[in-house]
């Protein structure tokens, strides 16, 4: 800790000496004018230029202060600025010049006061950041459609405007030794297990890092295992989903300069849910969940199975089928499995150029790489068509998995199952299969199995009601098994006065 | 799962009881009768599960006196002194046992989908699958059979509804004599010596029986619960799939497992075959049987053995397993390894399952196999798939016709009805016909083979000619052994030529030939 100075003129030595070639420090120092003397005392204000509000600095401080400090005199200028003169109530006194240098570094302002060992510390932040926008990676037909933005209080005042209850807390601090990245881990005090609360601020607090410019790189620090390739966690730049999982017992994790939070704990269950599922009617709810987890197999496992069928085990496949397999194999160059390869690293590809590119010549590579480059592959005899078929289903059902990170990971492990099925077939990519499975049923999430409900935790749940099939809302009545017991009950039925 | 305080839940019991219970008693109740129908199906099951459940009631004796009965091997080092020579010797029958199961479930892994491969090359993915889960420890164990539980059930559900279509009922009766018995002391000794994969079936019902000590507040009536109706589930599965099969061909005592998993296809199955479900369902269960015995040995390496060397240690073990499956592959033969195991299991593996925990008790953790031995095994075996004949590069027969020789009596003369892609862009395949003498249909094949670009494909052979019933007893024990997993349907037809279409003769076939299944004309 270093102590501010009684003397002003050291403390701006400092100031100046710290934001040394700083183009875009504002620093002022008011000499006042006290009983008609001028040159006894001294404010000193400073603010970085870009990330404060101009407007409250001069109408809130520099104004008042100087304006009517010209003719009137105090015995005590400190304690006169901070009770009468100061026209904010957002303001903090720091006696650690540390702490203010952090502050302004935030985009606060700083004023000090000669004859004080403190600092008044007047919140100004005022960021260039975008606007509360629509979700570019979480849309859905029916429900809300802001998200979260850059802005740390924008996010944390997004969750609140949904969940107006006192319970809802909000823990305040930096990660990040250089970047001073600010996070909030907001829960309901009533409902999330006081454990779980405990363990996301020790898996934060467990690392020193020099800077953390996104929730992602948070999240991987905080991960139990470095190795694991699914995600822990759940992403979402949505605040209603937040704000769902909030009620739900689980904890979010708000950082700055982060348009996404994180929620934990994750399982397969969460991450496969999507906002709009408790908007629209349960068998619709229900019949989109299918969807999902279908597409999930077919992402992973149908390239696999494509060439765990027709390298090892054609008699499975239907006459028609088999000669129309055959047929469009027979001008073609290249074993299956090379074939299917070329395929998906072709998709790869373009996906990854997609998203490299500015909107507007991003779907021209999709025309380009979609139809263009995928017609002439065919007509090359480079791939056949069934091929194109199998990654283009592939691929389609990869995007129909709502969560990005958990997306990837299943077209990364696509990858295993097509090696398991080229070296043994049905008995390979059964066995890919099976290991995967393996692994994410040992896994778990804050001690949630990650494959909750239908692997049971040291709780009881009746997850079943709200996993592949969403129940109707009248049926969940209860919290998953996360929650605090004593809280479990979310829904009840309100007696009718006139009954 | 487990509670907060790490007992294992009745459900996680239940289902990891009946995952590891109820194939295994579907392959052991099949193929013991299999080998030794005289006994009957029924006698040989009720006396294989009365045997299994004294063995349980044994464990149990030994076991309950252990506070902590899984940790048996790590507990009280400092009362006995003993545990090092204890733990080393768990160590080494669990590598044992998982060599065993490994050559097990890779042998019925090779008879039913992977009949080119040689059963080390299989081996190989089981262990590295089984290495990496038994990695996880007891509770991935746990929560694998909780994962795949309701697949599993519902794919053997699928796979029974199928077979049942098959069931012939008037030989169910059949099972239900005790005929020309020679007295039970016999039958127990036949099924304890030569019943190889009733292995499996023991070597679970330990793992049963130590899961079941950790359950809290546990009633014997749970123990009876989830071990009675595994074994119900697997008599009612098994009695399918013998029913499917027929009395008559298991007393033969040629059927293997892969008559067995024909009998489970769908009838006509070429087509519809649950292929996919009957190999999930396979592997399914014989990693359950195999990846317990992994996670317990890894645990006790965990306790033992210095941090620093666990990996190396694991690894030697896991080379250790690769070395018995080698052993009983390449040293035993088929007929020595069907003795080796039931007489291991009697001599050497029952016996130390009791006298262990009963020396010492103890306990622990397992690692994970390397990540360089996974490589050097995928790259050289990526490699070696090269080896696969494509999809085009082949021509299928449909129909076989089989008469007598024309220049040489002796031999049969085979006709295969080819279906060929077309050139001509109109029609998607013509039909080709090749005719030759021949000793037998495989050299038939390797004739062809050699006289042509493309090799011949049997596997879509939906019909079998023949001129008479004469023909049909010369290449009748040749063709079913080949196409025994398919309902190939076979016709006696003396002036076949005068008749067939110069097309599509697959098509006349059906429509004007009734014909019988392949599979069942032995019985008749």
């Amino acid at each position: 800790m270093t102590e501010i100075s009684v003397e002003i003129d050291e403390n701006i030595s400092k100031i100046k000496s710290l934001f040394n070639k700083w183009g875009d420090i504002v620093e002022k120092r008011f000499d006042l004018n006290r009983n008609g003397v001028m040159g006894g005392d001294a404010i000193y204000v400073v603010y970085i230029d870009g990330l404060c509000d101009h407007e409250l600095i001069e109408n809130t401080i520099i104004k008042p202060i100087t304006w009517e400090w010209r003719d009137t005199g105090y015995a005590e200028l400190w304690h006169s600025i901070v009770s009468y003169e100061g026209q904010t109530a957002d303001y903090s006194e720091e006696s650690d010049f540390d702490n203010v240098v952090s502050s302004i570094l935030k985009g606060d302002t700083a004023v000090f006061v000669s004859g004080s060992s403190k600092a008044m510390v007047i919140s100004s932040k005022n960021f260039p950041v975008r606007g509360v926008e629509e979700s570019s990676t979480e849309g859905g037909m029916r429900g809300p459609r802001d998200s979260f933005n850059e802005n740390f209080r924008t996010s944390t005042a997004l969750i609140r405007r949904r969940i107006k209850d006192p319970k809802l807390k909000l823990e305040q601090g930096n990660i990040g030794v250089r970047s001073h990245t600010e996070f909030g881990i907001m829960y309901m005090e009533d409902i999330a297990m006081p454990d779980l609360v405990k363990q996301v601020r020790s898996a934060i607090d467990k690392y020193e890092i020099d800077a953390v410019f996104d929730s992602g790189m948070a999240e991987h620090l905080m991960e139990k295992r470095w190795q694991e390739i699914f995600p822990t966690y759940q992403a979402t730049t949505r605040p209603d989903k937040a704000a769902a999982a909030l009620v739900d017992g689980r904890v979010v994790i708000v950082f700055d300069n982060s348009p996404e939070v994180i929620i934990a704990p994750a399982t397969i269950n969460t991450l496969f849910q999507t906002a709009d599922d408790y908007y629209n009617r349960w068998p619709v709810a229900t019949f989109a969940r299918i969807i999902r987890y279908m597409a999930s197999f077919i992402a992973v496992g149908l390239p696999g199975l494509y060439i765990a069928i027709t390298c090892y085990h054609r008699e499975i496949i239907p006459d028609k089928l088999l000669y129309a397999i055959a047929d469009a194999r027979s001008q073609l160059s290249f074993p299956i499995v090379i074939e299917v390869l070329i395929m998906e690293l072709l998709f790869e590809l373009l996906r990854e150029a997609g998203i490299r590119l500015p909107s507007q010549l991003g779907n021209t590579i999709g025309v380009v790489g979609g139809l263009i480059v995928g017609q002439s592959a065919v007509e090359a005899g480079i791939v056949s068509t069934i091929v194109v078929i199998v990654v283009a289903l592939t691929a389609i059902a990869s995007f129909a998995i709502p969560n990005e990170a958990f997306a990837s990971v299943f077209r990364l492990l696509k990858f295993v199952t097509i090696a398991a099925s080229a070296l043994y077939g049905i008995l390979g990519f059964v066995l890919a299969m099976l290991m995967l499975v393996f692994h994410l049923a040992s896994l778990d999430s804050f001690g949630v199995p990650y494959m909750a409900p239908i692997v049971s935790g040291p709780y009881r749940d009746d997850g079943y009601k709200d996993f592949v099939v969403r129940s109707p809302i009248k049926n969940l009545t209860k919290r998953p098994g996360w929650s605090r017991p004593s809280e479990r009950i979310r829904l009840n039925r309100r007696e009718r006065q006139d009954d | 799962m487990t509670d907060g305080n790490g007992n294992v839940t009745f459900s996680a019991f239940f289902k990891l009881t009946m995952l590891m219970l109820t194939g295994l008693t579907i392959f052991v109740t099949t193929i013991i009768p299999a080998k030794y129908g005289e006994n009957g199906l029924i006698l040989s099951h009720i006396l294989m599960l009365c045997m299994a459940f004294a063995y349980v009631i044994v464990l149990y004796v030994v076991y309950s006196d252990s506070v902590d009965a899984w940790t048996y091997c790590t507990e009280n080092k400092e009362k006995t002194g003993k545990n090092p020579a204890v733990a080393l010797i768990y160590v080494i029958r669990m590598a044992i046992r998982t060599g065993i199961v490994v050559y097990i479930v890779s042998e019925l892994s090779r008879e039913l989908v992977l009949k080119k491969y040689p059963v080390m090359l299989i081996a190989i993915s089981v262990i590295v699958a089984i290495a990496y889960m038994g990695s996880r420890g007891m509770g991935g164990v746990r929560r694998f059979a909780e994962a795949v539980f309701w697949f599993t059930l519902i794919s053997a559900a699928i796979v029974f509804a199928a077979s049942l279509k098959n069931i012939d009922i008037d030989q169910l009766s059949g099972y239900l004599h005790i005929y020309e018995e020679q007295g039970i002391n016999v039958t127990i000794n036949r099924i304890m010596t030569r019943g190889g994969l009733m292995f499996l079936g023991f070597s679970s019902m330990e793992f049963v029986m130590v899961e079941y000590l950790q359950i809290k507040n546990r009633r014997r009536r749970m123990l009876l619960g989830a071990v009675g109706t595994a074994s119900i589930i697997g008599t009612i599965g098994s009695v399918i799939v013998t029913t499917t099969l027929g009395m008559k061909d298991l007393s033969m005592g040629r059927k293997e497992i892969l008559y067995i998993v024909g009998a489970l296809e769908l009838p006509n199955g070429i087509k519809i075959r649950p292929l996919i479900l009957v190999c999930y369902l396979m592997v399914v269960w014989g990693i359950a049987a195999a990846i317990p015995n992994v996670a317990c040995a890894c645990e006790v390496v965990d306790e033992y053995v210095h941090m620093k060397n666990r990996k190396i240690v694991k690894l030697v073990w896991i080379l250790a397993v690769f070395g018995v499956t080698a052993w009983i592959t390449f040293i035993l033969s088929r007929e020595k390894a069907s003795h080796f195991i039931p007489g291991y299991m009697i001599l050497v593996d029952i016996p130390l399952s009791l006298i262990l925990p009963a020396v010492a008790l103890m306990k622990k953790k397992f690692v994970r196999v390397t990540c360089l031995v996974i490589l050097c095994l995928v790259i050289p075996s990526m490699l070696s798939s090269c080896a696969y004949k494509p999809i085009e590069d082949v021509d299928y027969a449909n129909v076989i016709v089989a008469e007598k020789g024309s220049e040489y009596p002796d031999k049969i003369r085979y006709t295969m009805i080819i279906t060929e892609l077309d050139d001509d862009s109109e029609a998607v395949t013509k039909e080709n016909r090749y005719t030759q003498d021949a000793d037998n249909f495989k050299k038939l094949c390797r004739g062809y083979d050699e006289s042509h670009v493309r090799t011949i494909d049997t596997s879509h052979v939906e019909y079998i000619v023949v001129q008479d019933e004469e023909v049909l007893d010369l290449v009748y024990t040749e063709l079913e052994h080949r196409f025994s997993t398919s309902y190939v349907t076979v016709i006696v037809e003396n002036d076949l030529w005068d008749r067939l279409p110069d097309d599509n003769t697959k098509e006349y076939l059906k429509t004007h030939y009734k014909g019988r299944c392949l599979a069942t004309i032995k019985e008749e």
